[in-house]
């Protein structure tokens, strides 16, 4: 019985030292993720709005490193996956003809970006925070008329300026994450700018 | 070590959760939600014009009363692709010609255009346009392939799950119809043949009421001479 309170004692002083010691952080967050291309400013792309509709359906998955415990900086990296759809009657013209129809117009985009947060306020508060990401975006743009389908899907740089709140949920480990990101992907494979608002909303642990 | 460990559970335990709930939750965003719902859904109304010429220098127009299949001429190009082929052909009911070339007049007279009798036409009687038009039917059948036909657990020594009766496929066919209007150019004929100037297409999904199909093809109509108004119009 000794022993095992010695090696309970031991483990204990461990993780307590591993953790204070090193006095970093790596939090894990998923969040829901709503999206916008329009109704908003600045969400055109060079073709228009491919998909006017609002969105709710998106999952995302956060990590951030925060090399000083309770400090103002973070690096991390993030993926995720926005949907966005339009079931529209809208007719589309190109060069010499038009066509109309039922179009269903699928809109798939999965950001996978580096990021740096800065974190207003102080540690076990409430933390509004500023935040930048740059990588890449897959956009597959899909367009179904009829029994026909076409589509379009290619690698695009991008960057998204984000602005966010960490909220303690009444644990140290466990917090409320909510962001409104600024989505940007750079032009690529003969499709233009893709732009699009992000509304994220979850949890993030350590 | 302490970089990766702190308090609570390990890195990768972290991890693994993030990532296990977000394919979870990614379950529930499927990448094409949303469907086609009703037969009047499949029907794709295309028009193409000629960007070069003068449509307001047109103002008469005839149309013979009769719409042709173009497999069984060879002399017909709606300019579009067409499936000939025997084995999905079928045979086209030429019961609502009548109606559907009616319906072509009543939107060309509404744009303004005088109709010369297609009886009359001749070398000397020519009209600005003529107006042909056409008709493919084919039977598409797509094929599904399961690869394992069910029976979960059959055999008695496999997981739950990995039983495996027999290959499965399902078999979906339907018809699928296409109506052109073309509107030709005499004038501008050269080596026997005629030009196009503008083509409407309506293409769908039929249904299994002649009725239906009917009302699909004439409001199909509709929206083609709809779509090309601001050209076609008769100033």
């Amino acid at each position: 019985m000794r022993m095992l309170k010695g090696a309970l004692a031991s483990v204990a002083l461990l993780v307590a030292f591993s953790g204070e010691a090193q006095a970093q952080d790596w939090w894990w967050g998923i969040t829901y993720n709503m999206s916008a291309t329009s109704s908003l400013p600045g969400t055109s792309d060079s073709d228009g709005n491919f998909v006017d509709d609002f969105s709710f359906r998106g999952v995302g998955i956060e990590a951030r490193y925060v090399p000083d415990r309770g400090g103002n900086l973070s690096y991390g990296f993030s993926g995720s996956w926005n949907v966005l759809n339009e079931k529209t009657d809208e007719v589309v013209h190109l060069p010499g003809a038009d066509l109309s129809g039922t179009q269903l117009r699928y809109f798939n985009s999965i950001p996978l970006l580096v990021n740096a947060h800065y974190y207003f306020g102080s540690r076990g508060g409430i933390r509004p925070y500023a935040g930048l990401n740059v990588g890449t975006y897959w956009i597959e743009r899909r367009a179904d008329v009829s029994i026909v389908s076409v589509k379009d899907d290619n690698w695009h740089l991008g960057w998204a300026p984000e602005l966010g709140i960490i909220v303690p949920l009444g644990r140290p480990e466990v917090a409320l994450i909510a962001n409104a990101r600024y989505n940007w992907a750079f032009s690529a494979g003969g499709s233009g700018d893709q732009k699009y608002w992000g509304f994220n909303i979850g949890f993030m642990y350590r | 070590m302490g970089q990766w460990m702190t308090r609570g559970r390990p890195l990768a335990t972290r991890a693994g959760i993030a990532i296990v709930a977000t394919v979870a939750l990614g379950g529930l965003a499927a990448c094409y939600p949303g469907d086609i719902s009703s037969i009047q859904e499949t029907q794709v109304v295309i028009t193409a014009y000629d960007k070069e010429f003068d449509y307001s220098a047109q103002q008469t127009y005839a149309i013979p009363d009769t719409v042709v299949e173009v497999c069984d001429s060879e002399n017909l190009n709606p300019g579009l692709p067409i499936n000939c082929d025997d084995d999905s052909r079928v045979d086209y009911n030429h019961a609502n010609d009548a109606a559907f070339v009616a319906r072509v007049r009543q939107n060309m007279n509404a744009l303004g255009y005088t109709e010369v009798d297609w009886e009359t036409v001749n070398e000397n009687n020519l009209p600005d346009v003529a107006l042909i038009m056409m008709v493919t039917v084919n039977r598409w059948t797509a094929y599904t392939y399961w690869g394992c036909g069910g029976y979960w657990g059959w055999w008695g020594w496999y997981p739950p799950g990995w039983g495996c009766g027999y290959p499965g496929y399902s078999t979906t066919s339907w018809d699928q119809g296409t109506l052109y209007t073309d509107m030709l150019y005499p004038d501008g004929a050269s080596n026997e043949t005629i030009p196009s100037v503008w083509t409407g297409a309506i293409n769908g999904v039929l249904s299994n009421s002649s009725n239906t199909n009917r009302d699909l093809a004439l409001s199909g109509i509709d929206q083609a001479f709809a779509q090309s108004k601001d050209y076609l119009m008769v100033p």
